[in-house]
């Protein structure tokens, strides 16, 4: 009996960790290609044609900000400075507690106007609107809502906006000058295109001055430096293939770009989810689907998006309880796209990838983990099948950071100090061993959260970016 | 054997040499990975520290000429010196050859007039136009993209014929730059191959004809109405968008037909191209629409918007005053704003109407007239 047992859960923890062995590798390789096709592609691009364009489309960009006082400022004015000829900023305070719309009245010279607002989405009421009377904050809309959180606050900013494309981002996060400009190609160049989202980076440790990016560095925090190889898996090895397959169902929530009316046809964010972002994506999607009409999602691999990542345990530790807990109430809002060919890529493929690959997989650890132990107590390890099963799964884990740092290598090459090299190659030996697990564990305990009930995003306290000064160079 | 033997002796099965085969393929291929990431970040370095010395090399030579160009002072001898020790750096490796070729396009694009007609003379000296023409012969796409890109920055006209044969190829990026290069060395009729072209015309394609077209003579803009019978329904709405945008009001005569065309986005953008360009003549014409389109929210809310521009009589004030109470709210918005913007006349009809309704477009009509909200 025990043999059989045995055998049993052996061969399923062994099949699971081959397919999503094969899994990643598929993707990645796809990835891969997909990049250098584009960056092939983008050679050929002169994005200021669209900067000087009057057949740009119009985009407006929500910032849901709550108690962002210590920098929203700088934020703002970072967002004001973005390169393109037809947007507008809006900046949804969301119930702040502190002093946010107190900074933003005299820094903009802001006055409370009547907007007739249409609440198309329902949403908590608005105080009030506000516009500058200095020309040069044109742009600039601020809007005082009662606080109902980050979906909330984006519903205001969709019922608010005008504009065709709306791009909703995280208020604290840098966006490169660029961003828009890169952001809007694939709507121009293919009319099905929905929804497009870019590659998210870490930027603790960089150089920042004035709300600007002036230069790159790796973080001096490991916990930071951990997320960096892991987000650099995440956004060049898996949404570049799913973005080709057209199956991403992810489009990070510190930056994408949506078409407004589809957005809204869909019902806009779903504030009852604290994985709102993942959520919108999936509901646009059916959408479409159901209404037989002919969609694309697409990613852009550039950098686009620099945010500051948790660099202690306990915040980390929330937020990813928080993914934990977005990714299965998005799951079980959508069950019906599970193996549902009606739904084509997204029913036979992406969802069930998240569902096994994504959600499952850190049960699947942790059952693996304690049948181990079970073993050990009960003395029946075959050690030699434990220590070369161990070596082959940690080398795989190994191999794959290094084929995202390959990628890295040959597309964007962000990360140029030679040490760089060395130190990235440290994470990746360590992380399987050091931050996997932990993350396995919040993982977990998000869906046990879950379970009790838990619906609250958790506190995330920021440092706010540090102002590190440039080394002066010595004549 | 002796492998097998020692295998044998520590009792290792069958299923462990497969894992320690796995993880010893996956060291090694992270090994190769790192190597190559090592080798790559070597030569990269490498090339730049060269290109850059290359470009600064490229750069004084080419001032040099220029200047000698432009002050007629200096003989012919110096000129033909200067051309040939260029000649003779880019014969060091096609590496150098395609600094150089960089280096004119880059300078072409910030300069204009008769430097700029130096730059093309020296790109035809220096056979860097045979290289381009050799590019369009490449199996790579991205070869024969690149040798259109540099013919047409350069300006050589005598290609053309041969880019012509890419208007049809299955790339993509080819096929846009087969575009531009038409639209941009043909100096009769840049757009002709809009004729009979059966392809897309997406909005960046749109976006990169009309940067290249205002940056040309105006005289080489063509009539952009000629293809707004085009069967080719992109054609349609990039011709309008184009006759829209550059404020062709020789199109004012065609547009009533278009006004019946089966597909909306064609009407859609045809009330925006009456609106633009203030086609009171056409004033009759979409009043008699407004029944037509009085479901379709998106047409709505352009003809009233249209007819807020180009109302003169009280037959069409009344005609949007109709608006005020249509089922979609931003149809009533505009149809609200066009009254108000109008004139007096118009501004009363409004008043009388949100007082007979007990208020109803009072928000409306507060938004519309905050100043800070124009």
């Amino acid at each position: 009996m025990w043999n059989i047992i045995y055998q049993v859960v052996n061969t399923l923890i062994l099949a699971y960790a081959v397919t999503i062995a094969v899994s990643y590798l598929v993707l990645a390789i796809i990835s891969m290609i997909e990049m250098h096709a584009y960056i092939r592609r983008n050679y050929f691009i002169d994005y200021k044609y669209i900067l000087s364009s009057p057949f740009a489309p119009g985009i407006s960009l929500i910032a849901p900000a709550y108690n962002e006082g210590l920098t929203i400022i700088d934020n703002v004015k970072s967002l004001l400075s973005i390169m393109y000829n037809n947007y507008e900023v809006i900046i949804i305070n969301d119930g702040s507690k502190d002093d946010t719309l107190a900074k933003l009245i005299p820094a903009f010279d802001l006055v409370k106007v009547n907007y007739d607002l249409q609440y198309t989405v329902a949403t908590k009421p608005v105080r009030g609107i506000y516009k500058s009377r200095n020309r040069a904050f044109k742009k600039l809309t601020v809007v005082d809502k009662e606080n109902g959180g980050k979906a909330d606050a984006l519903n205001v900013g969709l019922n608010f906006s005008r504009k065709d494309l709306v791009a909703c981002i995280d208020v604290d996060c840098i966006i490169e000058p660029d961003a828009l400009l890169k952001m809007v190609k694939p709507f121009l160049e293919d009319r099905t295109v929905i929804a497009s989202g870019g590659v998210v980076r870490i930027a603790n440790s960089c150089i920042i001055e004035e709300g600007r990016l002036i230069e790159i560095k790796l973080p001096v925090s490991l916990l930071a430096r951990m997320q960096v190889l892991e987000y650099i898996r995440a956004f060049l090895l898996g949404r570049m293939a799913w973005s080709k397959l057209n199956g991403l169902l992810l489009i990070s929530g510190a930056f994408g770009l949506f078409k407004r009316e589809t957005a809204l046809k869909a019902g806009g964010y779903n504030h009852k989810t604290v994985g709102e972002d993942m959520e919108l994506v999936v509901r646009m999607r059916r959408y479409m689907q159901d209404q037989g009409q002919r969609y694309r999602v697409a990613y852009i691999p550039d950098p686009l998006c620099w945010t500051e990542a948790p660099s202690s345990a306990t915040i980390l530790s929330r937020q990813r309880n928080r993914w934990a807990r977005g990714t299965f109430e998005t799951l079980s809002l959508h069950k019906k796209l599970f193996f549902n060919p009606k739904y084509g890529v997204m029913g036979m493929l992406s969802y069930p990838f998240w569902f096994f690959y994504e959600w499952l997989s850190p049960f699947v650890e942790f059952i693996g983990l304690v049948f181990f132990l079970l073993l050990v107590i009960l003395g029946k390890v075959n050690w030699t099948f434990f220590i070369s099963l161990t070596f082959a799964v940690y080398s795989f884990a190994f191999f794959i950071s290094m084929f995202s740092m390959l990628a890295e290598e040959t597309s964007f090459f962000k990360y140029t100090a030679k040490r760089d090299i060395f130190k990235m190659i440290a994470i990746a030996l360590l992380e399987p061993i050091w931050f996997h697990p932990r993350v396995v564990w919040w993982s977990i305990k998000g869906n046990y959260d879950l379970m009790k009930g838990k619906k609250s995003w958790g506190e995330m306290t920021r440092q706010g970016f540090v102002q590190y000064k440039r080394k002066e160079k010595v004549a | 054997m002796m492998y097998e033997q020692w295998l044998h002796a520590y009792g290792i099965t069958d299923e462990e040499k497969v894992f320690t085969f796995i993880a010893m393929f996956f060291f090694i291929a992270a090994f190769l990975f790192i190597t190559f990431i090592l080798i790559s970040r070597f030569t990269k370095n490498n090339r730049q520290q060269h290109e850059v010395a290359l470009r600064n090399h490229f750069q004084r030579s080419l001032n040099a000429i220029i200047i000698m160009e432009t002050t007629s002072a200096v003989p012919d001898s110096s000129y033909r010196f200067k051309i040939e020790s260029l000649k003779n750096v880019m014969k060091q490796s096609s590496f150098a050859r395609q600094v150089m070729m960089n280096q004119l396009v880059a300078l072409k694009k910030t300069i204009s007039g008769s430097t700029s007609k130096i730059l093309e003379r020296i790109y035809i000296e220096l056979d860097l136009h045979s290289y381009s023409i050799r590019k369009l012969k490449r199996g790579s796409w991205k070869m024969k993209a690149q040798g259109i890109r540099e013919l047409t920055e350069l300006n050589y006209t005598d290609a053309i014929h041969s880019i012509r044969n890419f208007l049809t190829a299955k790339n993509k990026t080819l096929r846009e730059e087969t575009f531009l290069a038409l639209v941009r060395l043909d100096q009769d009729k840049p757009l002709s191959f809009l004729d009979h072209y059966t392809g897309e015309l997406t909005p960046w394609m749109r976006i990169n004809i009309h940067y290249h077209l205002s940056k040309s003579d105006s005289r080489r803009i063509p009539d952009f109405s000629q293809w707004f019978t085009s069967s080719n329904l992109d054609v349609v709405l990039f011709s309008l968008s184009m006759a829209r945008q550059l404020r062709q009001t020789s199109a004012v005569t065609k547009l009533p037909e278009l006004l019946s065309h089966s597909d909306v986005r064609v009407v859609s953008l045809t009330f925006e191209t009456i609106t633009e360009l203030e086609a009171y003549d056409l004033a009759d014409v979409v009043t008699a629409k407004t029944d037509t389109f009085w479901n379709n929210e998106k047409i709505s809310a352009r003809l009233v918007r249209c007819l807020g521009r180009i109302s003169y009589t009280h037959e069409h004030k009344q005609a949007i005053l109709t608006y005020l109470d249509h089922p979609d709210y931003h149809v009533r918005f505009y149809a609200t704003k066009a009254l108000y913007t109008l004139d007096d006349e118009a501004r009363n009809m409004l008043q009388d109407f949100n007082t007979e309704m007990n208020g109803i477009l009072s928000g409306i009509i507060n938004h519309i007239s905050e100043p800070l909200l124009q």
